[in-house]
């Protein structure tokens, strides 16, 4: 299995770069634990659906998370790659490009699985979320399913941006306010406009599932089917387009 | 001698602006050769072609018997790539990176062996962030090297380089060659192509104008050669000497009369010099005989290219 152990080699190399750069690692971790932080102390006694508050913006603070740790990582880090050449030199190398994609993305899901374990953890054990025991398979299913969408469209958005220069703001502008639109961090009233509109995305029936999945009323983890295919689709556009257009080489050309 | 590269009629069209207008290029195993030549005359988009970059438009192309395009793999495993910038994972130590791409070839050296051979012995367990300028050119060159390549790229290897970091960069190349590896590098400085390579091909324009070794190459050995001296008190004018109808010239420098004569066959003549000043007791002050240096073969051959 030499295509397994070079992914794997990749993988461990990437996840060691990664844990040693600081700012890399403080950002992705302390920014969704501090919202959680901030978010848990305003809306302290508030509840929703009969539920603490806490049961639904915690799930939410888990899909800042996995969309931190997927999509604005990979599409900063690989533009940034792309325009230092980075990457074109990994194309001068015998190692097989989609070896290089699978081993940052699976580093990624990996950072997105952490992350919601931090997030979910201090939830129960700070601030009273329940976790049922039925919901946990469920839940890995989304996250993992989710992981894969916002990686996907994280590689695609590297299409859209110039120069490592205006990645964060290209990467940002366009996910931070589709994510308040999709209530993320507070209920939207359902058959809502944004409601509406942020259901074509793949935020809100991300977070959707995640609070229907955790929900305690919930015998089962009941999840509406519409949600996953949201996800699967742009899983395939996400894919189909980053396979067509994502390029190796610096923009700039000499 | 088998070729290591061989280029027939290479065309690179870029819209309408034709980059390469057909190249023929051959690079036996086991030679240096350096590509010379301006910015823009074709130089990198030909080597592109050569590593699989870029697709070529038209001509023939073959990098160790294989197709840079379909068989870019497999090609990928025998030849090694420095590119001009580097751009190497910061937070990684210098032994981690060469392990990590150890692990992309099917017959690696071993990393400590080529952290030896590029010098960064004592550097082994740095991050590379750390490391100087011409430590982390080093190490890419280290890079390029663990795969135990057949064919080394090198792409201005010594851009921007201090002239000990050059020359340490140079005795590295040379370490490698007497490896019988095949090195094909790029470069604009003259120096370099003369020290390093066995043959120079200039490039200018999209085609190759002149190919030889660094001392042959544009007739510099065979050429017009420039003898030169202060003219000696003794002699009050040309003419004493016996030079009057050889085309010398006299140019006044730093307060001295120098004579300046080309001459096709400047023995004959250095002997009626030299002869006269011995038979005068007289020693010739400055006294030289130049050939065109490998900087004026190519700005001679690249002069049309000037914009």
């Amino acid at each position: 299995m030499k295509s397994f152990r070079i992914v794997a080699s990749e993988l461990w190399f990437q996840q060691l770069a990664y844990w040693r750069n600081p700012v890399g690692a403080f950002f992705t971790f302390f920014m969704p634990v501090m919202f959680l932080v901030i978010f848990a102390s305003l809306y302290s006694g508030d509840h929703y659906q009969g539920l603490k508050l806490d049961q639904y913006f915690i799930p939410g603070i888990m899909t800042f998370g996995v969309i931190s740790a997927c999509y604005t990582n990979l599409s900063v880090t690989l533009t940034t790659q792309r325009e230092q050449g980075a990457l074109k030199r990994l194309r001068g190398t015998p190692l097989p490009p989609w070896a290089y994609l699978v081993a940052t993305v699976a580093s990624c899901v990996i950072r997105a699985l952490v992350l919601v374990a931090i997030t979910l953890g201090a939830g129960v054990g700070f601030y009273g979320l329940i976790l049922p025991a039925h919901a946990i398979g469920t839940l890995v299913m989304i996250v993992v399913l989710g992981a894969a969408t916002f990686c996907a469209i994280g590689v695609a958005m590297t299409v859209f941006v110039p120069n490592a220069d205006a990645a964060p703001a290209v990467v940002n502008g366009v996910y931070l306010p589709l994510m308040f639109i999709s209530g993320t961090f507070f209920p939207l009233a359902s058959g809502s406009v944004l409601a509406k509109i942020s259901s074509y995305f793949p935020i809100r029936p991300f977070v959707l599932a995640s609070f229907n999945a955790l929900n305690p009323h919930n015998h089962t983890a009941a999840i509406n089917v519409a949600w996953l295919e949201n996800l699967a689709i742009w899983l395939v556009v996400g894919l189909v387009f980053s396979i067509r257009r994502f390029s190796w080489l610096p923009r700039r050309r000499a | 001698m088998d070729l290591a590269v061989s280029v027939r009629g290479l065309t690179k069209d870029f819209g309408a602006l034709q980059a390469v207008k057909g190249i023929d290029l051959e690079v036996q195993e086991g030679e240096v050769l350096a590509l010379l030549g301006p910015n823009g005359a074709g130089k990198t988009t030909t080597v592109e072609i050569l590593e699989g970059y870029q697709n070529a438009t038209g001509g023939q192309v073959s990098v160790l018997g294989l197709d840079p395009q379909h068989d870019r793999r497999r090609m990928l495993e025998r030849v090694g790539i420095v590119l001009q910038e580097t751009a190497v994972e910061q937070f990684l130590t210098v032994r981690e990176v060469l392990r990590r791409r150890a692990a992309y070839y099917p017959h690696p050296r071993h990393p400590d062996a080529v952290i030896d051979l590029v010098g960064l012995g004592d550097k082994t367990g740095a991050r590379v962030r750390t490391l100087s300028g011409g430590q982390q050119r080093r190490l890419d060159l280290g890079l390029a090297l663990v795969g135990d390549p057949e064919l080394l790229f090198l792409d201005e290897p010594t851009t921007g380089f201090d002239p000990n970091a050059r020359r340490e960069a140079w005795d590295i190349v040379r370490s490698l060659t007497g490896e019988g590896r095949t090195v094909l590098l790029t470069t604009h400085y003259m120096d370099e192509a003369q020290v390093l390579a066995n043959r120079v091909a200039v490039i200018a324009k999209g085609l190759i104008v002149a190919t030889g070794t660094p001392d042959s190459i544009g007739g510099r050995d065979t050429g017009t050669a420039t003898i030169r001296f202060a003219l000696p008190e003794q002699a009050g004018a040309l003419a004493d000497l016996g030079l009057g109808d050889v085309g010398a010239t006299l140019r006044t420098l730093d307060g001295r009369r120098m004579v300046e004569i080309a001459t096709e066959a400047p023995t004959a003549l250095l002997h009626a010099v030299t002869s006269w000043a011995t038979a005068h007791h007289v020693e010739l002050d400055g006294l030289e005989v130049a050939r065109p240096s490998l900087e004026d073969v190519y700005l001679q051959l690249t002069a049309e290219d000037q914009p």
